[in-house]
Protein backbone atom coordinates (compact mmCIF):
# COMPACT_ATOMS: atom_id res chain seq x y z
CA UNK A 1 0.00 0.00 0.00
CA UNK A 2 1.27 3.47 -1.12
CA UNK A 3 1.64 6.07 1.49
CA UNK A 4 1.51 9.53 0.47
CA UNK A 5 1.97 13.44 1.91
CA UNK A 6 -0.16 16.50 1.00
CA UNK A 7 -0.79 19.65 2.08
CA UNK A 8 -3.76 20.81 4.14
CA UNK A 9 -4.16 23.31 1.54
CA UNK A 10 -4.54 20.70 -1.33
CA UNK A 11 -8.46 19.90 0.31
CA UNK A 12 -9.21 23.22 1.91
CA UNK A 13 -12.70 22.47 2.14
CA UNK A 14 -12.01 19.81 4.61
CA UNK A 15 -11.92 21.34 8.22
CA UNK A 16 -8.21 21.25 10.28
CA UNK A 17 -10.13 18.71 13.13
CA UNK A 18 -11.01 16.10 9.98
CA UNK A 19 -6.94 16.49 9.66
CA UNK A 20 -6.34 15.85 12.34
CA UNK A 21 -8.33 12.86 13.18
CA UNK A 22 -6.43 11.53 9.61
CA UNK A 23 -3.24 12.68 11.00
CA UNK A 24 -3.50 10.85 14.42
CA UNK A 25 -5.13 7.86 12.73
CA UNK A 26 -8.56 7.76 14.03
CA UNK A 27 -9.91 8.58 10.61
CA UNK A 28 -8.58 7.23 6.82
CA UNK A 29 -8.33 9.63 4.15
CA UNK A 30 -7.31 6.98 0.82
CA UNK A 31 -7.83 6.23 -2.75
CA UNK A 32 -8.81 3.31 -4.46
CA UNK A 33 -7.44 1.42 -7.40
CA UNK A 34 -10.99 -0.18 -8.45
CA UNK A 35 -11.75 0.99 -11.99
CA UNK A 36 -15.34 0.73 -11.73
CA UNK A 37 -15.26 4.12 -9.38
CA UNK A 38 -14.34 5.83 -12.70
CA UNK A 39 -10.99 7.49 -14.51
CA UNK A 40 -10.89 10.51 -11.77
CA UNK A 41 -10.22 8.19 -8.27
CA UNK A 42 -11.17 10.74 -6.08
CA UNK A 43 -10.32 10.67 -1.96
CA UNK A 44 -12.02 8.81 0.36
CA UNK A 45 -12.66 9.74 3.62
CA UNK A 46 -13.46 7.02 6.45
CA UNK A 47 -15.25 8.31 9.67
CA UNK A 48 -15.65 5.82 12.48
CA UNK A 49 -19.09 4.72 10.43
CA UNK A 50 -19.36 6.16 7.30
CA UNK A 51 -17.24 6.53 4.34
CA UNK A 52 -17.48 9.55 2.06
CA UNK A 53 -16.30 10.11 -1.52
CA UNK A 54 -14.81 14.15 -1.63
CA UNK A 55 -14.46 16.64 -4.43
CA UNK A 56 -10.82 17.92 -5.47
CA UNK A 57 -11.18 20.51 -2.72
CA UNK A 58 -12.20 18.14 -0.26
CA UNK A 59 -15.90 18.78 -0.22
CA UNK A 60 -18.36 15.74 0.55
CA UNK A 61 -19.76 14.46 -2.35
CA UNK A 62 -21.93 11.75 -1.16
CA UNK A 63 -21.88 9.16 1.23
CA UNK A 64 -20.73 5.49 0.11
CA UNK A 65 -22.74 2.44 0.56
CA UNK A 66 -21.24 -0.13 2.38
CA UNK A 67 -21.83 -2.61 0.09
CA UNK A 68 -19.49 -0.61 -2.69
CA UNK A 69 -16.61 -2.28 -0.65
CA UNK A 70 -13.89 0.33 -1.72
CA UNK A 71 -10.61 -1.53 -1.52
CA UNK A 72 -7.89 1.05 0.64
CA UNK A 73 -5.05 1.16 -1.89
CA UNK A 74 -3.17 4.52 -1.18
CA UNK A 75 -3.20 6.45 2.40
CA UNK A 76 -3.15 10.29 2.68
CA UNK A 77 -1.85 12.16 5.60
CA UNK A 78 -1.20 15.85 5.75
CA UNK A 79 2.56 17.23 5.99
CA UNK A 80 1.92 20.11 7.93
CA UNK A 81 -1.05 19.15 10.37
CA UNK A 82 0.66 17.94 13.67
CA UNK A 83 0.93 14.37 14.01
CA UNK A 84 1.31 11.60 16.94
CA UNK A 85 4.84 11.48 18.66
CA UNK A 86 6.18 8.31 18.61
CA UNK A 87 5.67 6.57 21.83
CA UNK A 88 8.90 4.06 20.94
CA UNK A 89 10.65 7.29 22.21
CA UNK A 90 8.86 6.89 25.37
CA UNK A 91 11.07 6.26 28.72
CA UNK A 92 10.25 5.69 32.75
CA UNK B 1 12.50 -23.22 27.07
CA UNK B 2 12.58 -20.30 24.19
CA UNK B 3 9.49 -19.62 22.29
CA UNK B 4 11.55 -18.71 19.56
CA UNK B 5 13.80 -21.34 19.23
CA UNK B 6 11.15 -23.81 19.58
CA UNK B 7 7.97 -25.40 17.83
CA UNK B 8 5.86 -22.21 18.22
CA UNK B 9 2.78 -21.37 16.90
CA UNK B 10 2.28 -17.03 16.98
CA UNK B 11 -1.47 -16.05 16.32
CA UNK B 12 -2.46 -12.55 15.21
CA UNK B 13 -6.30 -12.62 15.77
CA UNK B 14 -9.11 -10.02 15.73
CA UNK B 15 -12.61 -11.37 15.44
CA UNK B 16 -15.48 -8.93 14.51
CA UNK B 17 -19.05 -8.89 14.36
CA UNK B 18 -18.84 -7.08 10.89
CA UNK B 19 -15.84 -5.34 9.47
CA UNK B 20 -12.94 -4.61 11.47
CA UNK B 21 -11.90 -1.31 12.00
CA UNK B 22 -8.72 -0.39 10.07
CA UNK B 23 -6.71 0.35 13.45
CA UNK B 24 -7.03 -2.82 15.17
CA UNK B 25 -5.70 -4.30 11.80
CA UNK B 26 -3.19 -2.13 11.96
CA UNK B 27 -2.29 -3.45 15.42
CA UNK B 28 -1.73 -6.69 14.16
CA UNK B 29 0.30 -4.96 11.52
CA UNK B 30 2.88 -4.13 13.82
CA UNK B 31 2.72 -7.42 15.47
CA UNK B 32 4.06 -8.96 12.38
CA UNK B 33 6.37 -6.39 11.90
CA UNK B 34 7.67 -6.63 15.27
CA UNK B 35 7.55 -10.81 15.72
CA UNK B 36 9.80 -10.56 12.31
CA UNK B 37 11.92 -8.77 13.46
CA UNK B 38 12.41 -10.58 17.09
CA UNK B 39 13.26 -13.98 14.31
CA UNK B 40 10.03 -15.36 14.28
CA UNK B 41 9.64 -17.22 10.43
CA UNK B 42 6.41 -15.80 8.85
CA UNK B 43 5.76 -19.76 8.34
CA UNK B 44 4.90 -20.15 12.29
CA UNK B 45 2.69 -16.42 11.75
CA UNK B 46 -1.04 -17.40 11.57
CA UNK B 47 -3.02 -14.30 11.33
CA UNK B 48 -6.98 -14.18 11.42
CA UNK B 49 -8.87 -11.38 10.89
CA UNK B 50 -12.50 -11.23 9.94
CA UNK B 51 -14.35 -8.81 7.33
CA UNK B 52 -15.59 -8.88 4.06
CA UNK B 53 -12.90 -6.33 2.16
CA UNK B 54 -9.75 -8.96 1.87
CA UNK B 55 -8.00 -7.01 0.06
CA UNK B 56 -7.51 -3.97 2.21
CA UNK B 57 -7.14 -6.32 4.95
CA UNK B 58 -4.12 -7.74 3.14
CA UNK B 59 -2.95 -3.92 2.43
CA UNK B 60 -2.95 -3.24 5.87
CA UNK B 61 -1.12 -6.20 7.29
CA UNK B 62 1.29 -5.10 4.58
CA UNK B 63 2.63 -2.42 6.40
CA UNK B 64 3.45 -4.80 8.61
CA UNK B 65 5.91 -7.07 6.34
CA UNK B 66 7.40 -7.99 2.64
CA UNK B 67 7.06 -12.06 3.71
CA UNK B 68 4.36 -13.70 1.58
CA UNK B 69 1.29 -14.53 4.25
CA UNK B 70 -2.27 -15.77 4.22
CA UNK B 71 -5.06 -14.33 6.10
CA UNK B 72 -7.62 -16.43 7.81
CA UNK B 73 -10.67 -15.51 9.39
CA UNK B 74 -11.46 -16.14 13.21
CA UNK B 75 -14.02 -18.90 12.93
CA UNK B 76 -10.86 -21.02 11.06
CA UNK B 77 -8.64 -20.74 13.92
CA UNK B 78 -11.01 -22.65 15.99
CA UNK B 79 -10.84 -25.38 13.19
CA UNK B 80 -6.88 -25.46 12.95
CA UNK B 81 -6.66 -25.74 17.14
CA UNK B 82 -8.48 -29.29 15.79
CA UNK B 83 -5.38 -30.50 14.31
CA UNK B 84 -2.61 -28.36 15.99
CA UNK B 85 0.74 -29.99 15.45
CA UNK B 86 2.95 -27.43 17.81
CA UNK B 87 3.72 -27.34 21.12
CA UNK B 88 3.27 -24.13 21.92
CA UNK B 89 0.80 -20.93 21.17
CA UNK B 90 1.34 -17.48 21.31
CA UNK B 91 -1.79 -15.54 21.08
CA UNK B 92 -2.56 -11.75 20.35
CA UNK B 93 -5.82 -10.51 20.53
CA UNK B 94 -6.99 -7.45 19.91
CA UNK B 95 -10.45 -5.60 18.37
CA UNK B 96 -13.29 -5.08 20.83
CA UNK B 97 -14.65 -6.97 24.10
CA UNK B 98 -17.33 -6.81 26.31
CA UNK B 99 -19.14 -8.33 29.02
CA UNK B 100 -20.30 -10.91 26.13
CA UNK B 101 -16.72 -11.70 25.23
CA UNK B 102 -14.45 -10.96 22.36
CA UNK B 103 -16.68 -9.10 19.12
CA UNK B 104 -17.12 -11.86 17.11
CA UNK B 105 -20.04 -13.12 14.73
CA UNK B 106 -20.51 -14.98 17.53
CA UNK B 107 -19.44 -13.66 20.95
CA UNK B 108 -16.05 -15.95 22.15
CA UNK B 109 -16.60 -15.89 25.88
CA UNK B 110 -13.82 -17.21 28.33
CA UNK B 111 -14.38 -20.67 28.37
CA UNK B 112 -15.07 -20.86 24.01
CA UNK B 113 -11.30 -19.83 24.00
CA UNK B 114 -10.24 -21.94 26.88
CA UNK B 115 -11.87 -25.20 25.85
CA UNK B 116 -10.30 -24.53 22.45
CA UNK B 117 -6.87 -24.35 23.79
CA UNK B 118 -6.82 -26.61 26.19
CA UNK B 119 -8.54 -29.45 23.75
CA UNK B 120 -5.71 -28.23 21.03
CA UNK B 121 -4.23 -32.04 20.16
CA UNK B 122 -0.14 -32.30 20.90
CA UNK B 123 -0.13 -28.82 22.78
CA UNK B 124 1.80 -27.94 26.18
CA UNK B 125 1.63 -24.33 26.67
CA UNK B 126 -0.12 -21.33 25.29
CA UNK B 127 0.28 -17.66 26.38
CA UNK B 128 -2.41 -15.48 25.29
CA UNK B 129 -2.01 -11.99 25.28
CA UNK B 130 -5.59 -9.92 25.69
CA UNK B 131 -5.87 -6.20 24.34
CA UNK B 132 -9.67 -5.80 24.02
CA UNK B 133 -11.98 -3.97 26.66
CA UNK B 134 -13.27 -5.78 29.95
CA UNK B 135 -10.21 -8.13 29.23
CA UNK B 136 -10.72 -9.21 33.01
CA UNK B 137 -13.47 -11.29 32.20
CA UNK B 138 -10.97 -13.77 31.06
CA UNK B 139 -9.76 -14.11 34.50
CA UNK B 140 -9.98 -16.69 37.45
CA UNK B 141 -10.74 -19.64 34.54
CA UNK B 142 -8.96 -22.52 35.36
CA UNK B 143 -5.91 -21.85 32.96
CA UNK B 144 -3.59 -24.12 35.00
CA UNK B 145 -2.27 -27.70 33.79
CA UNK B 146 -4.18 -30.61 34.90
CA UNK B 147 -4.57 -34.24 34.36
CA UNK B 148 -7.13 -36.45 33.21
CA UNK B 149 -8.05 -39.46 35.01
CA UNK B 150 -4.82 -41.34 32.52
CA UNK B 151 -2.67 -38.83 34.19
CA UNK B 152 -2.14 -36.80 31.30
CA UNK B 153 -1.56 -33.13 31.42
CA UNK B 154 -3.40 -30.47 29.59
CA UNK B 155 -2.00 -27.75 28.06
CA UNK B 156 -0.62 -25.24 30.64
CA UNK B 157 -2.65 -21.93 29.73
CA UNK B 158 -1.00 -18.52 30.49
CA UNK B 159 -3.53 -15.42 30.02
CA UNK B 160 -2.30 -11.90 30.14
CA UNK B 161 -4.95 -8.73 30.23
CA UNK B 162 -4.41 -5.48 28.80
CA UNK B 163 -7.13 -4.64 31.61
CA UNK B 164 -9.33 -6.03 34.16
CA UNK B 165 -13.64 -5.09 33.67
CA UNK B 166 -12.53 -1.88 32.11
CA UNK B 167 -12.40 -0.77 28.55
CA UNK B 168 -8.84 -1.06 27.31
CA UNK B 169 -6.67 2.25 26.15
CA UNK B 170 -5.70 2.96 22.82
CA UNK B 171 -3.75 5.81 21.67
CA UNK B 172 -2.42 7.83 18.99
CA UNK B 173 1.28 6.96 18.07
CA UNK B 174 3.68 7.27 15.13
CA UNK B 175 5.70 3.92 14.20
CA UNK B 176 7.73 3.16 11.29
CA UNK B 177 6.57 -0.14 8.97
CA UNK B 178 7.89 -1.34 5.88
CA UNK B 179 6.37 1.05 4.12
CA UNK B 180 7.19 4.36 5.82
CA UNK B 181 5.99 6.07 8.86
CA UNK B 182 2.35 5.53 10.04
CA UNK B 183 0.26 7.08 12.70
CA UNK B 184 -2.76 4.77 13.97
CA UNK B 185 -4.82 4.83 17.03
CA UNK B 186 -2.75 1.49 18.70
CA UNK B 187 -4.12 -0.44 21.58
CA UNK B 188 -1.37 0.42 24.26
CA UNK B 189 -1.01 -2.97 25.64
CA UNK B 190 -0.18 -4.57 23.00
CA UNK B 191 1.79 -2.39 21.24
CA UNK B 192 4.46 -2.40 24.36
CA UNK B 193 3.95 -6.21 24.37
CA UNK B 194 5.12 -6.60 20.60
CA UNK B 195 7.57 -3.88 21.15
CA UNK B 196 9.10 -6.20 23.87
CA UNK B 197 9.40 -9.29 21.68
CA UNK B 198 11.54 -6.76 19.41
CA UNK B 199 13.54 -5.65 22.02
CA UNK B 200 13.26 -6.88 25.42
CA UNK B 201 14.38 -6.33 28.48
CA UNK B 202 14.69 -8.55 31.48
CA UNK B 203 12.82 -6.86 33.74
CA UNK B 204 13.00 -9.04 36.98
CA UNK B 205 17.03 -9.57 36.18
CA UNK B 206 16.76 -12.91 36.15
CA UNK B 207 19.67 -12.92 33.27
CA UNK B 208 16.31 -14.21 30.61
CA UNK B 209 13.72 -12.52 28.80
CA UNK B 210 10.61 -14.36 29.99
CA UNK B 211 6.66 -14.05 29.74
CA UNK B 212 6.41 -12.32 32.85
CA UNK B 213 9.24 -9.70 31.99
CA UNK B 214 6.94 -9.33 28.77
CA UNK B 215 3.74 -8.59 31.41
CA UNK B 216 5.50 -6.26 33.45
CA UNK B 217 7.32 -4.24 30.38
CA UNK B 218 3.85 -3.76 28.78
CA UNK B 219 1.95 -2.94 32.23
CA UNK B 220 4.77 -0.47 33.51
CA UNK B 221 4.72 1.54 30.10
CA UNK B 222 0.73 1.58 29.68
CA UNK B 223 0.63 2.99 33.39
CA UNK B 224 3.44 5.93 32.61
CA UNK B 225 1.62 7.11 29.14
CA UNK B 226 -1.79 6.57 30.58
CA UNK B 227 -0.35 9.27 33.79
CA UNK B 228 1.37 11.16 31.35
CA UNK B 229 -1.77 11.56 28.94
CA UNK B 230 -4.13 12.36 32.00
CA UNK B 231 -1.44 15.30 32.36
CA UNK B 232 -1.18 16.39 28.80
CA UNK B 233 -5.49 15.91 28.12
CA UNK B 234 -5.74 18.28 31.36
CA UNK B 235 -4.02 21.05 30.02
CA UNK B 236 -5.69 20.50 26.46
CA UNK B 237 -9.19 19.60 27.68
CA UNK B 238 -10.57 23.13 27.62
CA UNK B 239 -9.19 24.42 24.36
CA UNK B 240 -10.85 20.45 22.86
CA UNK B 241 -14.11 21.60 24.48
CA UNK B 242 -13.69 25.60 23.18
CA UNK B 243 -12.95 23.68 19.45
CA UNK B 244 -15.98 21.46 20.08
CA UNK B 245 -18.73 23.92 21.23
CA UNK B 246 -17.09 26.35 18.36
CA UNK B 247 -17.84 23.89 15.31
CA UNK B 248 -21.11 22.63 16.85
CA UNK B 249 -22.33 26.38 16.93
CA UNK B 250 -21.09 26.18 13.39
CA UNK B 251 -23.50 23.53 12.62
CA UNK B 252 -26.51 24.86 14.23
CA UNK B 253 -26.01 28.07 12.84
CA UNK B 254 -25.31 26.48 9.22
CA UNK B 255 -26.07 22.68 9.15
CA UNK B 256 -24.67 20.76 6.19
CA UNK B 257 -22.73 17.63 6.21
CA UNK B 258 -19.78 19.46 5.48
CA UNK B 259 -19.98 21.12 9.08
CA UNK B 260 -21.65 17.92 10.47
CA UNK B 261 -18.22 16.22 9.65
CA UNK B 262 -16.09 18.90 11.43
CA UNK B 263 -18.56 18.53 14.91
CA UNK B 264 -17.98 15.12 14.58
CA UNK B 265 -14.40 15.40 14.37
CA UNK B 266 -14.10 17.89 17.07
CA UNK B 267 -15.73 16.02 19.05
CA UNK B 268 -13.74 12.40 18.43
CA UNK B 269 -10.69 14.57 19.24
CA UNK B 270 -12.27 16.00 23.02
CA UNK B 271 -13.40 12.52 23.88
CA UNK B 272 -10.30 10.00 22.56
CA UNK B 273 -8.30 13.07 25.01
CA UNK B 274 -11.29 12.84 27.77
CA UNK B 275 -10.93 9.07 27.69
CA UNK B 276 -7.48 9.47 29.42
CA UNK B 277 -8.93 10.88 32.22
CA UNK B 278 -11.88 8.71 32.41
CA UNK B 279 -10.70 4.70 31.90
CA UNK B 280 -8.33 3.51 34.07
CA UNK B 281 -5.91 0.24 33.23
CA UNK B 282 -4.52 -2.34 35.56
CA UNK B 283 -2.83 -5.14 33.44
CA UNK B 284 -3.18 -8.69 35.23
CA UNK B 285 -1.79 -11.85 34.67
CA UNK B 286 -3.32 -15.42 35.29
CA UNK B 287 -0.81 -18.16 36.14
CA UNK B 288 2.42 -16.10 36.99
CA UNK B 289 3.91 -18.70 37.84
CA UNK B 290 5.12 -20.91 34.24
CA UNK B 291 5.34 -17.59 32.68
CA UNK B 292 8.75 -17.18 35.10
CA UNK B 293 10.72 -19.63 32.85
CA UNK B 294 9.00 -19.62 29.46
CA UNK B 295 11.28 -17.19 27.71
CA UNK B 296 10.71 -15.11 24.55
Amino acid sequence: MKLHEILAADLPDIDDSVKECVNMGQWLLFKTDIDTVGPSHPFYLKTGASVFELSDSGKIVKEVQKKDNLEVDEMFYFSDIRKPSSLSNMSI
Amino acid sequence: MSLINSNTKWVLFLSAKGDPEPRHIMDLAFGVLCLERAGVKMADIAIYIDGADRVSIENFVKHGTSSPFSLQTSDEFFIDQTKNTHDNLVLFITGHGSLDGIDAAQQITPYKLLNSIKSSPNLKRAVVYLGQCYAGIFNYIGAGSKKDPNGIPDPEVIFIGATNLHESISSSTQEVFVSGSLPWFANLFLLFAFKWFSNPLDVDGDGRFTVIDSYKYAGALVNARNKHGKTATLALSADLQAKWIAAKEAHNAAPNQQTELAQEAAFIQYSAHLSFLHVHQECWILNAVPAQNLER
